[in-house]
């Protein structure tokens, strides 16, 4: 009797145990786990959304998770969970991943979903296809974009109206006489600021030096489109001028804020000692809050043979192994609708893709009107990169640095920065 | 099987499993993970791929590595500078602590609080006190009309910001030179009185002497951990500017997580276990000669 009931007891406790871990078995809802970063500004318009998908698809739901500490934790936690198994059903991240991760087969190939909806998508959008570039690996797409952004210059419009300065600078030449003009070291005043002078990473290389060659008629970076393999040039004419320009701002002219400031940066924009500054719409709605008085704007970029910058947006992806890529599809084509992006952008401060949504008024502040217009141009070009991109643009802006902090000259920092760019080149592609 | 040795299984047996969950401990977070490491030491690997057996190549690439030149380096200026200082200011303290005034355990309590306290919380707050344009650091030095550096922004400060920060860091020294202080027998301090000498003779000759036991301990554990330090450099610089803090684990971690590159990572680490066994052991065999026991003639 009492074995009986032991027995009875333990079939009872199995049943419990495997029911609670296997909830669909029995219930028809599908549970999306869904991977994202977000501060506490940005996260209440995601939940938002995340609650409006689960209210239009009541047999699905989401169990979000923020991860804290920024992107490349995001990125760093990712790939441990691909390797473990437990990555999430749709995960969202910066546009550059796409490349390593479908390098690896981590990500699901969206194509056939892409070309099934692409009425319901942004696809006639200039932006839209513009970051589709960014989307894509090998000719297949793999994520879809959403809250564009990249630097365009900003100004403290209470600034330049004091020095009687009337509009912003046009050219790289007017660029430098509005900076020194707006620039007293002594007093701990500068015409120009970047945001990021000493971070191993590619965000270094783009602000001191990629988006300044584009300007000047080069680039330092060209993919072979049928190998997919990429060629660094960073001793190009119009490299070295660009990084000239940038190191002699600091050093030569002092217009630009030294780059051991970096920390107190926003700091000083907000006190009104940084006249111009690199400026991105995450910027704009933290600014906004952080400095309600601060009267900015921003502009386009300054010529020299053109102004070209780059654009660049977040994307949402799919895991390879999800278990429902078409509710994980549904997802994200719900999260970067137009719809969406408008509940999303007073939280998020990144411009929509979606044209349309620019009249919304979070846009009308001005700092976002030379955005637009940057966007606008057909010299903005999207991002490309490649496998192993991080690690060849961090070893790069390793030796930038030495040039930005004063430790060698532009010559010897370019010298030493191609160099490193081949043997990091070298280690993933071999000879 | 007779009882006796029955008995003698039982009680074997037993004895193992009460200590089985440490061996386990032991097994699964220690020795596993210590082999595996060795053995992706031997290997290229990035996590979502398979290893990929190379040989030594990453011992090699590591002999031939300006950064990993550069985190040896930092990390031997970060521990040959902070080490002293943090001994002396410890044994001040302690010193000053092993007085029998009343309310003495409250100042002890005071002085080992930040030993307990998270190292992220601490390194955030020096990061707003070494803040170039707001921070206290700058203020103070300000008052006396001194324009303060950029600290953790400037290459040639970062370091030192960090070493003045850990200097202060005594509260575990601090305890065992306390422990150390109570085992001094107390007429050896009344024989220096009687033989005419000071407070200075009685610490030179009496105080030192029988702290060398608690010295040397104290530098071998100060020297296994600052060789580890991480926190620090994390949270307040990533380990710039320009690698001006780019320490040893830092780098470690920089080659494992940020470039994904663990076998590198591994035979990194190795090294790091090799060094420090080494360091460890020549520790050891060198204490005898000014190390002091009180026994069999005051040495080991």
């Amino acid at each position: 009797m009492l074995v009986k009931k032991s027995l009875l007891l333990a079939l009872v406790l199995v049943l419990g145990v495997g029911m609670y871990f296997t909830p669909n078995v029995l219930s028809a809802t599908k549970t999306l786990t869904v991977w994202l970063q977000a501060d506490a500004v940005r996260l209440p318009g995601y939940e938002l959304v995340i609650k409006r998908f689960e209210e239009a698809h009541p047999d699905i739901k989401i169990e979000l998770t923020n991860v804290p500490g920024g992107w490349s934790d995001l990125y760093r936690k990712l790939l441990a969970a691909f390797a473990a198994g437990t990555a999430p059903d749709v995960l969202y991240g910066k546009g550059y991943w796409i490349t390593e991760f479908a390098d690896k087969g981590l990500i699901l190939d969206l194509h056939k979903y892409f070309i099934r909806d692409q009425k319901e998508l942004n696809a006639s959008s200039f932006f839209f296809n513009h970051l589709m570039i960014g989307s894509s690996y090998k000719g297949h797409i793999y994520g879809l974009p959403r809250g564009e952004y990249w630097y365009t210059p900003g100004y403290n419009v209470d600034l330049f109206k004091q020095a009687g300065i009337v509009r912003p600078p046009n050219t790289w030449e007017e660029f430098r006489t509005v900076a020194n003009k707006l620039s007293n070291p002594d007093k701990k005043q500068w015409g120009f600021a970047l945001s990021t002078y000493s971070r191993v990473d590619p965000v270094c290389v783009e602000a001191v030096l990629d988006t300044w060659t584009r300007q000047a008629g080069g680039q330092i970076m060209s993919i072979d489109k049928k190998t997919g393999k990429p060629t660094y040039n960073l001793l190009s004419k119009e490299a070295k001028e660009a990084f000239k320009f940038v190191v002699d701002n600091i050093y030569v002219y002092k217009n630009t804020m030294p780059p051991e400031l970096e920390g107190s940066w926003e700091t000083l924009i907000y006190n009104g000692q940084i006249a111009m500054w690199w400026l991105h719409g995450g910027h704009i709605s933290r600014f906004r809050k952080g400095a309600p008085n601060l009267n900015f704007s921003s502009f386009i970029m300054p010529k020299k043979v053109n102004r070209a910058t780059y654009i660049a947006d977040n994307k949402f992806m799919i895991n390879t192994k999800t278990k429902y890529p078409e509710e994980a599809w549904s997802l994200i084509k719900w999260f970067t609708s137009k719809d969406m992006e408008a509940l999303v952008a007073p939280y998020e401060g990144h411009l929509s893709v979606w044209k349309e949504n620019w009249k919304l008024p979070v846009f009308q502040h001005p700092a976002y009107q030379g955005m637009i217009r940057q966007f606008s141009l057909p010299e903005t070009i999207p991002f490309q990169t490649h496998p192993g991109w991080e690690s060849v643009r961090g070893a790069i802006a390793r030796e930038l640095q030495k040039a930005i902090f004063g430790k060698a000259t532009v010559e010897e920092a370019l010298q030493s920065a191609q160099k490193v760019a081949e043997e990091e080149l070298q280690k993933i592609y071999g000879k | 099987m007779s009882n006796i040795r029955r008995r003698y299984l039982r009680e074997t047996l037993t004895n193992y499993a009460f200590i089985a969950p440490a061996i386990a401990g032991v097994l699964i977070f220690h020795l596993i993970p210590m082999v595996t490491s060795l053995f992706l030491s031997l290997t290229r690997y990035d996590v979502v791929s398979s290893p990929k057996f190379i040989g030594l190549n990453n011992y090699k690439t590591m002999v031939a590595d300006p950064l990993w030149r550069k985190s040896i380096f930092n990390t031997c200026y970060y521990v040959g500078v902070t080490l002293p200082i943090r001994l002396i200011i410890a044994l001040i303290a302690a010193v000053l602590l092993d007085q029998k005034v009343r309310g003495i355990t409250i100042f002890r309590v005071i002085f080992y609080l930040p030993s307990i306290t998270a190292g992220v919380a601490i390194s955030l707050l020096w990061k707003l006190i070494f803040q170039p344009t707001y921070g206290l650091a700058n203020s103070l030095l300000a008052h006396f009309g001194i324009q303060g550096p950029a600290w953790l922004g400037d290459p040639k400060w970062a370091m030192p910001s960090i070493i003045i920060m850990m200097s202060l860091n005594i509260g575990q020294f601090m305890l065992i030179f306390l422990a150390g202080l109570q085992s001094v027998p107390t007429y050896l301090y009344e024989a220096v009185q009687l033989d005419g000498g000071n407070r200075w003779h009685q610490f030179k000759y009496v105080t030192i002497p029988f702290l060398t036991p608690v010295i040397f301990l104290n530098i071998v554990i100060g020297i296994i951990e600052m060789v580890q330090m991480f926190t620090q450099a994390y949270v307040m610089t990533g380990g710039g500017p320009m690698d001006a803090t780019l320490v040893y684990v830092m780098y470690i971690y920089q080659r494992a997580f940020q470039w994904l590159e663990m076998g590198y990572a591994s035979s990194l680490a190795w090294f790091l276990f090799i060094v420090l066994l080494v360091l460890t052991i020549m520790q050891f065999k060198l204490s005898g000669r000014w190390v002091y026991y009180e026994s069999a003639g005051g040495r080991r």
